[in-house]
């Protein structure tokens, strides 16, 4: 088997010299050798009856040209989230509180890729309920660096970018709440998509701050991601906050030359001064000045509030966690904490609630404060106050620039353990995510180099709501012009 | 720089704070206030370590104090569109066809329901 982008595996289909069967025996083999994590579970059983069918489809079709342009991701094998739910198949967000929770219906996106072809073979890990930034705070152990087994592969979404970068999947769906797809896209190496808040259905989606998740795709290249993303986007009955803007077929735009000569390109001081590691700050210049080598103009541009993101950022999602993690009592479905008759009903719903994480419970106390009597005022309206400058801050940055430029984190993957024990150091690996994350605008890491010990660096594109095609499309040039 | 030069460069800021809870609480008593409003079980350890970085984080995240957002409308969520209403139409809920698929995953079920344990 060639590589397992999307291209490079239908061009072996087109060729009739691998079935969609074999691809997925190969790969469920290779997640049985592998020692990252990544996976959760795995669905052995489901993945091989649908790739079965596909090969039905496949012996049976005597143009397989139709059959891709019928099912554009006909036999691309997959691996999802473990927030994001497929009906019959285990999702535990993380969690222990969810550990035997097997979901009665698919996440709207789930249906659309597996109606578009795609195969599943199974859950990824991630931060409990998608809270980290390393993916240490998985209830079941940590993901392993691809490439570096002492370092984090980054989070929330840690086992989505390990997967794709160790070649277990084609591609992975991720959740990106203030970085969650960006930050282990660039630890380790792969391209990662935060679409515009209200672009892609978050039915299904297990919810941890639902004015700021988005779910994305990661893959191994731009174009993967392009056509995963016009396969996912779009208005959903299902989801209210979903918007009903046109989906572009977004591959379509890296198919011709892009004229980058007309680019501007903004620079914002504030995410690009000072608090970097020399080896991300060089690649991210380095960056600028092959678009500038283009004819693409770098124009320094300010966003006067974004350092205020990361607090608004943290009252505003862990007020939100606070609120739908409530749901979690023991009744319904997930784990309920034996317990000895009589304490009454708090003592019943506390005693189950045991079972969520430090980090969660720390978002949860964190997140009832700031809502309380008393404190609303002074914090979750404060920093709802400060999200609406941000986003004007990003609203006139765009009157200005096509496109904003910065690096993904401050520094590439870090050790395990280096952070966990003080949060607020941890919740600060998300000093260049959250912004946009806040003002609900698209933004992508795509890789842009390696540091001297080979870890990868992610460059950040970030582009005006609903834009999508114009940041893949730039992305990728980026992407194609630097091999 | 590394990420201690990050949190260094925003020091500066935590002159200015003061802790966010005025009352002389305790560490320990914010956090068993809080964890009785959200219904959650600590043990020791965990109210002194949780008590101990809440104060940090809510320390940090005072600097919202130095921005001016007199007369800002809060932004409560990124698409303010109309929210459309659908039809109030009845149609199959998953309830109605998948009975026992949903139960599966309950922590214990008595005929077509959930159980619970006694609580008074």
């Amino acid at each position: 088997m060639k590589a397992l982008n999307i291209s490079d595996l239908h061009q072996s289909y087109l060729t009739r010299t691998i079935s969609p069967s074999e691809v997925v025996r190969e790969l469920l083999s290779r997640i049985d050798q592998s020692k990252t994590n990544s996976f959760l579970t795995v669905c052995r059983e489901r993945a091989l009856a649908q790739a079965r069918d596909l090969d039905v489809l496949f012996e049976n079709s005597k143009q397989i040209e139709e059959l891709l342009e019928k099912k554009p991701l006909f036999g691309i094998p997959i691996g999802v989230k473990d927030a994001i739910t497929v009906r019959g198949v285990r999702t535990t967000a993380g969690s222990r509180i969810l550990e035997n929770y097997v979901p009665p219906f698919s996440a709207t996106v789930v249906n659309q890729l597996e109606q578009a072809g795609c195969v599943i073979l199974g859950k990824l890990n991630m931060d409990e309920f998608a809270m980290g930034s390393s993916n240490e705070n998985s209830a079941f152990g940590a993901v392993l660096h691809p490439t570096h087994p002492d370092r984090v592969a980054g989070g929330s979404s840690g086992g989505s970018a390990c997967a794709v970068r160790e070649g277990l999947c084609s591609f992975a769906l991720g959740s990106d709440t203030g970085g969650s797809i960006r930050l282990p896209a660039s630890f380790c190496g792969v391209t990662g998509v935060k679409p515009t808040y209200g672009r892609v259905s978050r039915y299904g989606l297990i919810a941890f701050a639902s004015s700021l998740d988005q779910i994305g795709p990661l893959s191994l290249n731009v174009e993967d991601s392009a056509r995963v993303l016009e396969v996912i986007s779009g208005k959903d009955p299902m989801d209210a906050t979903s918007a009903p803007v046109l989906v572009r077929k977004y591959s379509d735009f890296m198919k011709n030359q892009t004229d980058l000569s007309s680019l501007k390109i903004g620079v914002p001081k504030e995410l690009n001064e000072g608090t970097f590691d020399p080896e991300v700050e060089n690649s991210i210049q380095e960056a600028l000045r092959w678009f500038e080598s283009r004819g693409a103009k770098g124009i320094e541009i300010s966003l006067p509030h974004s350092k205020y993101a990361i607090s608004a950022y943290y009252i505003i999602a862990l007020a939100e966690a606070s609120s739908n993690l409530s749901r979690y009592d023991g009744v319904e479905y997930g784990q309920r904490k034996k317990q000895k008759t009589g304490g009454g009903l708090e003592k019943f719903y506390s005693s189950t609630r045991s079972l969520f994480g430090e980090e969660v419970k720390r978002r949860i106390l964190l997140g009832t404060f700031c809502l309380s009597s008393g404190y609303y005022d002074a914090y979750y309206k404060k920093a709802c106050q400060v999200r609406r400058l941000i986003r004007r801050d990003f609203d006139q940055a765009f009157n200005q620039v096509d496109l904003i430029l910065s690096a993904v984190s401050p520094s590439p993957a870090f050790r395990l353990g280096e952070r966990t024990s003080d949060p607020l150091k941890m919740y600060l690996s998300d000093v260049l995510t959250v912004p946009s994350s806040l003002a609900g605008v698209p933004a992508l890491s795509v890789p842009s180099g390696e540091n001297r010990e080979g870890l990868p660096i992610g460059l950040q594109l970030i582009g005006p709501s609903f834009q999508e095609e114009r940041l893949l499309q730039i992305a990728h040039c980026f992407e194609k012009g630097r091999v | 720089m590394t990420f201690s030069g990050l949190t260094e460069s925003f020091a500066f800021l935590k002159d200015s704070i003061k802790f966010s809870d005025p009352m002389t609480q305790t560490n320990s008593e914010w956090v068993e206030k809080m964890a009785s409003l959200s219904r959650l079980e600590l043990t020791s350890g965990e109210v002194e370590r949780l008590g101990e970085q809440a104060q940090r984080i809510l320390q940090y995240v005072d600097q919202l104090g130095e921005v001016n957002t007199d007369g800002v409308e809060p932004l409560i969520h990124p698409n303010e569109v109309e929210i459309s209403f659908r039809k109030d139409e009845a149609s199959p809920s998953l309830s109605s066809e998948q009975k026992e698929e949903i139960l599966a995953s309950a922590p214990e079920v008595f005929h077509e329901g959930y159980r619970v344990p006694p609580v008074l």
